[in-house]
């Protein structure tokens, strides 16, 4: 009952804002004539065609890890010199609301999200793949995805004559308390372990503060690297984070993801995955609000939204606090509606503002420009056509892209069941070139293997991983709009209605889980009961090393100038105490004392809250071999470095799939070398002649010119 | 196995080098070619639509008429590509870098981070100048140049460094104007509307053609008053609007708005690395200025929204010189008066 109301609720205030807008009859048939003449532009086979040949692309290209929508449609703007607006932008739009289609494959199959944007599928993704559900899981993927684009267009389609006074309002302060609301989520996200969350959080948001500052251009923790100069990348750091542990502990446990090939649910699954999508047809529309609404926001990336959604959904779907993250199919359609239709939402301000609300709208805006289109009042009288001519766009491109990907859905199901050996070196060489296409620079993959380490380190020690990347992408968001709200209005932005709301909201999004683990863990009481002598243990290890490097950070940081420390210096005391405390409770807390009847009732419940991540698979093996394991791990990846240093990334290509797969699997020479082959040429082709990526060159190539025939040497 | 592998190496070494060492001087050097065209800045930006538009273009006017294939290497304000191009090349005149217009001024303004000296590219042209204004929204009080001399004008920018910045900060120093810089916007066009919205009082520095393409209605219904206007020349039509170096007063001032002009004059520039052979640094010259007249260019770019006002690359080339011929204590003062937000 209480879900039909909000639904008409809902559906009622989209119906308003029609009305009330083109109050007289001739507005609202001048719209409806333009969405029909809008539709049968789309319509023509050629241009259906060219969206067709978009929407395949995107598919592709978001299967491959780390391979942005940004590289492809960047590949794809020279073809569109030729055609009309319509035909141009239909291919872009069929690409750019695609990629994310695919993009959860990897996240729900091997565990390793391709993007951010996939981060949070994988956390119910992955154990519904390991328990053989991975087929129901990628068929409610696709389908919530194509639901969610779908009201993403519907929306996008709904609002666009209304909306522009209403994002003009969106200013400084707005905007600051999104982003506020946003890491406020950090509390649900940090599940049972709220003080490693919020540490996590801070560091986040300091690594966002890393490269020029934007109030007086002190370049703060640059180590005097250009590269860091404009700040990390998102896409190593991501990939670095969620990716490369999954791989790790895949390697760790020298097994394929779900070892017995019988249980795969290829094909029943995928219907099965459908039907649920169905079933919590609510859900669906709530989360595809959340991802529409905060795709229209500039500066809050999709990498973003599918944790708000699934925190919204962990809070408010029955049971959701028991079963998410081991496998619940709610946890993919909450995080898989969100991202896609999070598409038309972005479209909103950069039609009618030219405000990219994401880097792939960045380069739709280039093509807006090669047109002759300018984004702004005119979009929405005299180009109308052609701004509802995108609107069907995005709906067409996410039907045939959710219908081609259940196509061709069974084979993805059954990548789980191939040994690591067959996966990794694969995975691992895409992974590396996608971390690469970050900024084009070395920096991109040592920042790829050091956060790789990182997050190695916070899936053993079980910290939270979302609340680093949430504060590292909404850090400086936050930062710069404090400064212009306080520069410009001094403190009365405070008192705006929406700014309070949104501050309310986040103070009750933050404090209530907070609060209620506190009482979990039985009070004051609880939670002191179970302390003792400080004694050394594993766990303390990683709270040890991030204070010291808080503290080597914070020491920089006192030297710069007033404005650009300020925010560092708060942030980073926040971290070293949150810190802190974590660490005196690793070193300090015991296992409760029997007896003491609250504790045991604490810890009986405690065991009940969601771990935000994908539980590891080797716990089963000894703390020492999951070392050295890892630890090899990580040297193959130091070892490609190695490689690509001296003989360029492509040469290193085939060299790093051979060895691993001789070294670490004995494979037959005969699968090693057609693998080694067909990837060398698969890479040459899509990376160096398609995207026209400049590679870095190689030492053998500086000795030697006349190598640099040789594809990057 | 082993040696038969080793043999092969060495084969395909020895055959790689013969044509590497026959490189003379040849006037079709270019036939059969790719030229790798790097652009400093991330795809779909104006800088990198502009270098495609030329990088169509510009291969019929090439001898031999060679591929251009466009490559993408942001990062810095187009300083990493830069140095990649510095240190690694190719030096074989196969390498064209695209950048930012401030790149040749880079060294002069931020000695610490730039290290390095544009007067050793081969610089091969600049497709076009910038005349740029500073606005304020029709609402506030400031209206003209002499109200801003007297009356504050909040006015957004990205972060310092940029022009929107620099430029504002310069003025108040040397002009004697109240601009208060607001910094932390994402971009010009954030800034445009929050101008709009009433949140800043206007922006510093906005090209005329921006402001034309984006909004063509603001200045036709006088939503914007226009105060200042850069540039090395008055934009066509607009001679009402004071331009900033014809207000500076003393020789210094008149020498610092020369160095920043720099960049306004060449604000698309195209370059090849140093130690390129001289003849092909000429036909690359002698092409980009002949594609400046192609028809099919200037209608791509005129489609852009880009104006075409070509600088050679000999001309860039002297016009850095003299900026590089500056006296270092009227540098030391530029940018005294521009790092002033860091100190």
């Amino acid at each position: 009952m209480k879900r039909q109301l909000i639904a008409i609720a809902l559906l009622a205030l989209v119906a308003a804002t029609v009305v009330a807008a083109p109050a007289r009859a001739d507005d609202a048939n001048f719209y409806l004539q333009q969405a029909g003449d809008a539709f049968l532009l789309i319509a023509d086979p050629h241009r259906l065609i060219f969206l067709f040949g978009g929407v395949c692309m995107g598919l592709a290209l978001g299967i491959l890890p780390g391979i942005g929508g940004v590289a492809g449609t960047a590949l794809l703007l020279p073809f569109t010199y030729n055609l009309d607006s319509a035909t141009a932008l239909a291919m872009l739009l069929g690409f750019a609301a695609t990629t994310t289609t695919t993009d959860p494959i990897s996240a729900i199959v091997l565990g390793a999200p391709g993007h951010a944007a996939s981060a949070a599928t994988a956390l119910d993704g992955f154990p519904m793949t390991k328990r053989g559900e991975g087929g129901r899981a990628l068929g409610a993927s696709y389908m919530s995805a194509m639901m969610g684009g779908l009201f993403g267009a519907c929306l996008l389609g709904v609002t666009l004559p209304v909306i522009r006074p209403l994002i003009l309002q969106i200013g400084a302060p707005e905007l600051l308390s999104l982003a506020v609301f946003g890491l406020s989520m950090v509390a649900t996200l940090s599940g049972n372990t709220p003080l490693r969350g919020l540490t996590a959080a801070c560091f986040g948001v300091m690594l966002a503060m890393i490269g020029g500052d934007p109030q007086t251009g002190t370049m703060r923790w640059t180590m005097n690297s250009l590269y860091l100069m404009d700040g990390l990348s998102l896409v190593p750091l991501t990939l670095g984070i969620y990716a490369l542990p999954e791989l790790c502990d895949l390697m760790i446990g020298r097994s394929a993801v779900l070892e017995n090939a019988a249980l795969v649910d290829a094909k029943g699954g995928l219907f099965a995955g459908v039907k649920d999508c169905f079933d919590n047809w609510f859900l669906v529309l709530r989360c595809s609000w959340i991802g529409a609404a905060m795709g229209a926001v500039p500066g809050i990336g999709a990498s973003v939204i599918d944790w708000i959604s699934y925190g919204h959904a962990l809070r408010t779907e029955k049971g959701a606090q028991e079963t998410f993250g081991k496998g619940d199919v709610r946890g993919v359609i909450a995080a898989e509606s969100a991202t896609n239709s999070r598409e038309g939402g972005a479209l909103i301000p950069t039609i009618v503002f030219g405000v990219p609300s994401s880097p792939g709208m960045a380069i739709l805006l280039g093509a807006f420009l090669m047109h002759g289109l300018v984004p702004g009042p005119d979009m929405l009288t005299k180009n109308l056509y052609i701004s509802y001519s995108m609107v069907w766009s995005i709906a067409i491109a996410n039907l045939l892209g959710s219908g081609l990907c259940f196509m061709f859905s069974r084979q993805f199901a059954k990548l789980a069941t191939l040994r690591y050996t067959l996966i990794l070196p694969v995975v691992l060489c895409f992974i590396f070139i996608g971390a690469f296409d970050g900024k084009r620079d070395w920096g991109d993959l040592y920042s790829l293997l050091i956060f790789g380490v990182l997050g190695w380190a916070f899936k053993q020690f079980k910290w939270p991983r979302p609340p680093l990347v949430l504060g590292f992408i909404l850090g400086s968001v936050l930062e710069r709009y404090t400064f212009i709200s306080i520069q410009r209005y001094d403190m009365a932005w405070l008192t705006q209605p929406f700014v309070m709301v949104m501050f309310a909201l986040a103070a009750v999004t933050l404090i209530r889980p907070l609060f209620q683990d506190f009482r979990r863990r039985g009070g004051a009481a609880g939670l002191m009961a179970g302390f003792g002598r400080p004694r050394m243990a594993p766990q303390a290890i990683l709270p040890a090393v991030l204070l010291c490097l808080f503290t080597v950070m914070l020491g920089q940081a006192l030297t710069w100038n007033l404005y650009a420390k300020i925010v560092p210096l708060i942030v980073g005391a926040g971290a070293m105490l949150f810190c802190s405390m974590n660490l005196i409770t690793e070193i300090c807390r015991r296992a409760p004392v029997a007896g003491i009847d609250l504790a045991i009732k604490a810890k009986a419940k405690f065991g009940n809250a969601v771990h935000m991540d994908v539980a590891s698979n080797v716990q089963h093996l000894s703390s020492n071999t999951i070392l050295l394991r890892g630890s090899i791990f990580f040297g193959w990846l130091v070892g490609f470095l190695i490689s690509m240093y001296l003989i360029g990334l492509i040469p290193t290509v085939p060299l790093f799939i051979a060895s691993l797969m001789w070294i670490e699997g004995r494979e037959s020479w005969k699968i090693i070398i057609s693998m080694a082959v067909i990837m060398t040429l698969l890479i040459y082709g899509v990376f160096d002649q398609l995207l026209e990526i400049p590679w870095p060159g190689s030492l053998m190539g500086a000795l030697i010119p006349a190598l640099k025939v040789v594809p990057s040497m | 196995m082993k040696i038969r592998f080793i043999a092969w190496a060495a084969a395909c070494l020895v055959a790689m080098a013969v044509p590497a060492s026959a490189q003379a001087a040849d006037p079709n050097f270019y036939a059969g070619k790719t030229i790798y065209m790097i652009v400093g800045v991330a795809p779909g930006a104006g800088y990198d639509l502009n270098a495609r538009a030329l990088a169509r273009y510009m291969p019929a006017y090439i001898p031999g008429h060679p591929t251009i294939v466009v490559e993408n290497q942001p990062g810095a304000a187009s300083m990493i590509m830069a140095l990649k191009l510095l240190k690694t090349g190719t030096f074989d005149g196969l390498t064209i870098g695209a950048s930012f217009g401030d790149l040749p001024t880079m060294p002069l303004l931020d000695p610490d981070r730039a290290h390095f000296d544009a007067r050793k590219f081969n610089w091969i042209g600049s497709t076009s100048s910038v005349n740029a204004v500073a606005f304020s929204w029709y609402t506030q009080p400031v209206k003209t140049f002499k109200d801003l001399q007297t009356t504050q004008l909040l006015v957004g920018a990205q972060a310092p460094g940029t022009t929107q910045y620099d430029l504002p900060t310069l003025a108040n120093a040397l002009l004697g104007t109240h601009f208060k810089v607001v910094t932390g916007y994402d971009g010009t066009v954030q800034i445009l509307t929050a101008a709009e919205r009433g949140e800043v009082g206007g922006i510093g520095f906005i090209a005329f053609s921006s402001l034309l393409s984006l909004d063509a209605d603001w200045l036709k219904q006088h939503r914007v008053n226009l105060l200042l206007q850069w540039g090395v020349t008055k934009q066509p039509g607009y001679n009402n609007v004071p331009a900033a170096h014809d207000l500076a007063k003393t020789p210094e001032d008149k020498q610092i708005f020369k160095v920043i002009e720099l960049h306004l004059a060449a604000d698309r520039p195209f370059f090849l690395p140093p130690n390129v052979p001289a003849d092909r640094v000429a036909i690359l010259r002698r092409a980009f200025d002949e594609t400046m007249k192609d028809p099919g260019f200037l209608d791509a770019e005129k489609k852009l929204q880009f104006d075409v006002e070509p600088m050679s690359g000999a001309e860039m080339s002297s016009m850095i010189d003299d900026a590089y011929s500056t006296p270092q204590p009227v540098l030391a003062r530029l940018r005294k008066i521009l790092n002033s937000a860091e100190n």
